[in-house]
């Protein structure tokens, strides 16, 4: 009990912190809102629930995602496997939720042990992060083309009426949205779990000195990843209805910028669960925006590239001002 | 032979061994080799076939791999994701101003290479004057870089100079002319790494940033310098895959991205900067070359390949880890 005494739940604030806090997460909300005038100027007709809901409803498995890539960089490392890894679940998924459920729901529980085991291989053997999630993804890819050579399948019927399920007042992604933010935010910035995985990303040393198991936290952020990585499957699934091994690849990437473009930073420790949420529907919305616009489809990644360069660029004023 | 000189030649010997065995480029090298020979024995093709041909597409890996290896030693977060969007540029931009004639292969040449240290300089600019974390700044100047090349795709199609296409190809006393001109590039590339300034400075920065600043070391220009490195080599690389391909192409360089990577860090050189070896980079390249052709030749499905492919990644990398730990 001794140990649990020296850790406190919450860490002091320290003076300026709640600005820190305000500024991290009021830049991600700025962005969003921005993207929100301009959907609004370009095309009135989303501003409805049913409109917001469509536009919407194609950013929640990135807000699934962009939260698991935030648990990995919690500790500081860094997954480049989750977009093969979302490839797997929604395979899974598609293919044997439905034919042979005792069977799917195994192989969706050995996504986590498995992202658990990639987390332990990695503290034990001192190996880079990004290697070893690198190969992981030849494997789950790999996986997925022998669960389901090509793409097709079907999504459970239970999962397409859940995914059309009309919520009253608020449209089911923004709550889903909510919910996210909310649980992952209790969890990372809350709980005692989130505390050591924070501790894990910013000072290992000193986590080592409390008396606390870095090689468990690590494994615990790396298996909170995999739930995350399983629900955004479920949430791919329910939007195409089918199961393609290949058809995730591109998220990988778009995590990573959802999770920095909501305040994260790579060194680990800082970790803002509600900027990521923003973040990855920002993406989301830029696309809509662009596609909305009739931007050519060749200026769209240039200028995704261009804006997170702004918004990076912005907060590094932001920090030297102060 | 006296027992106690006997005892001391194989203490020698003893040394030599864990000399060898500590080396961060003996792993990667020996997979190299263990996949050759298997390839070999399976296919009953000629040792020196086999390697040769593996090597010739190779060399491309090795060049962007040798970029990526200046910007990772460097330490600090330092990493380049603009590599495979610099070599999709630069492709692009060489076989348009070469437009299919041998007249104009030296203009192309100078266009890929004038491209890469643009792209290279472009990359520093924004890490350090925005304060953009590399993984980030790297990533979205290869989105703006992609677009570019979105449009010269959209606008017309030219091919490389049959100079360049035969340059990658064909052989002299037995050696492509591609592989020869890798190799040398590969030595300078080391002996910069290992007996220069800039390579010394590189190396420290990765080590530990202060001590290098207080050192009087100018952090920037070395930085900055290594981001230069990184694109001058995409450039070379992307010039070449253009013409080995006939061609550029938007996904021309695609997996150039994460493979750089994986070559550097499969090498032997650290992840976290500070120390790197060339010769691991041709390892790795080699290993991961010659593995596809292994998986090939035994016949493997194609999902099959890609999971053998992340075990032995993995399987490569935990036993170079393991052995350099207890060599320190």
């Amino acid at each position: 009990m001794t140990t649990t005494a020296t850790v406190p739940a919450r860490a002091p604030r320290l003076a300026g912190r709640r600005w820190q806090d305000l500024w991290t997460a009021g830049l991600p909300a700025a962005g969003l809102a921005l993207m929100l005038i301009v959907l609004r100027l370009v095309e009135p007709g989303t501003f409805t629930a049913e409109g917001m809901s469509l536009v919407l409803r194609s950013s929640t498995p990135l807000v699934l995602a962009a939260t698991a890539q935030l648990c990995i960089i919690a500790v500081g490392d860094l997954d480049l496997g989750v977009g093969s890894a979302l490839g797997f679940v929604n395979v899974v998924i598609a293919s044997w939720l439905a034919s042979d459920p005792v069977w799917g729901w195994l192989a969706l529980a050995g996504v986590i042990g498995a992202y658990m085991a990639m987390g332990a291989l990695i503290h034990v053997r001192r190996l880079p992060a990004i290697m070893v999630t690198l190969a992981a993804s030849f494997v789950w890819l790999g996986v997925a083309m022998l669960v389901l050579p090509t793409p097709g399948g079907m999504a459970p019927g239970w999962l397409a009426r859940w995914a059309y399920w009309d919520t009253p007042l608020v449209p089911l992604p923004i709550v889903l949205a909510a919910a996210v933010a909310i649980v992952a935010s209790l969890i990372l910035n809350r709980s005692r779990l989130g505390m050591i995985v924070r501790a894990l990303g910013s000072n290992p040393r000193a986590l080592d000195s409390a008396g606390r198991s870095s090689a468990r936290a690590r494994v615990a952020a790396y298996g909170l990843a995999g739930c995350f990585v399983v629900l955004a499957g479920f949430a791919v699934t329910a939007n195409t209805a089918s199961g393609d091994a290949h058809g995730t690849s591109g998220y990988t990437i778009l995590t990573i910028a959802a999770v920095i473009l909501g305040g994260a930073r790579f060194s680990g420790g800082v970790v803002a669960p509600v900027g990521a949420v923003l973040g990855a529907i920002t993406l989301g919305l830029v696309a809509s925006v662009l596609t909305f616009l009739n931007v050519s489809s060749d200026y769209q990644t240039g200028i995704q590239g261009l804006l997170l360069l702004v918004v990076l660029a912005g907060r590094a004023l932001g920090r030297r001002s102060r | 032979m006296s027992r106690v000189a006997q005892a001391g030649l194989a203490s020698q010997a003893h040394r030599w061994g864990r000399r060898i065995l500590a080396a961060p480029a003996t792993w990667s090298v020996a997979a190299a080799i263990a996949v050759w020979l298997i390839t070999v024995a399976r296919a009953g093709r000629g040792l020196e076939n086999t390697l040769v041909s593996a090597a010739v597409v190779a060399v491309f890996l090795v060049l962007a791999g040798i970029g990526q290896m200046f910007v990772i030693t460097a330490g600090n977060g330092n990493i380049d994701l603009s590599i495979s969007y610099v070599m999709t540029l630069s492709g692009f931009a060489a076989v348009r101003v070469m437009d299919g004639s041998n007249s104009r292969l030296l203009w192309g040449v100078l266009a890929a290479i004038v491209v890469g240290l643009a792209c290279g300089l472009l990359n520093f600019i924004v890490i350090r004057g925005l304060g953009v974390p590399p993984i980030v700044a790297t990533l979205a100047v290869g989105f703006v870089l992609f677009s570019i090349s979105q449009r010269l795709a959209h606008s017309g199609s030219s091919e490389p100079s049959p100079g360049l296409t035969s340059f990658t190809s064909v052989r002299w006393l037995g050696v492509p002319i591609g592989v020869a001109a890798t190799l040398v590039v590969s030595l300078v590339a080391a002996i910069i790494l290992h007996r220069t300034v800039f390579g010394r400075s590189v190396q420290s920065v990765g080590q530990n940033l202060r001590a290098a600043r207080l050192s009087g070391i100018s952090v920037d220009l070395t930085v900055a310098m290594a981001y230069v490195a990184s694109g001058l080599f995409a450039g070379l690389a992307g010039l070449m895959l253009a013409g080995y391909s006939g061609g550029a192409a938007l996904d021309l360089a695609n997996t150039y991205q994460i493979a750089s990577i994986a070559v550097v860090v499969l090498g032997g050189s650290l992840i976290a900067g500070g120390r790197s070896t060339v010769v691991g980079v041709w390892g790795a390249a080699m290993f991961l070359t010659l593995l596809t052709t292994m998986l090939n030749v035994l016949g493997l499905i194609a999902a099959w390949q890609l999971i053998v492919q992340g075990v032995l990644m993995v399987a490569v990398l935990a036993l170079a880890a393991g052995n350099q730990r207890r060599s320190r």
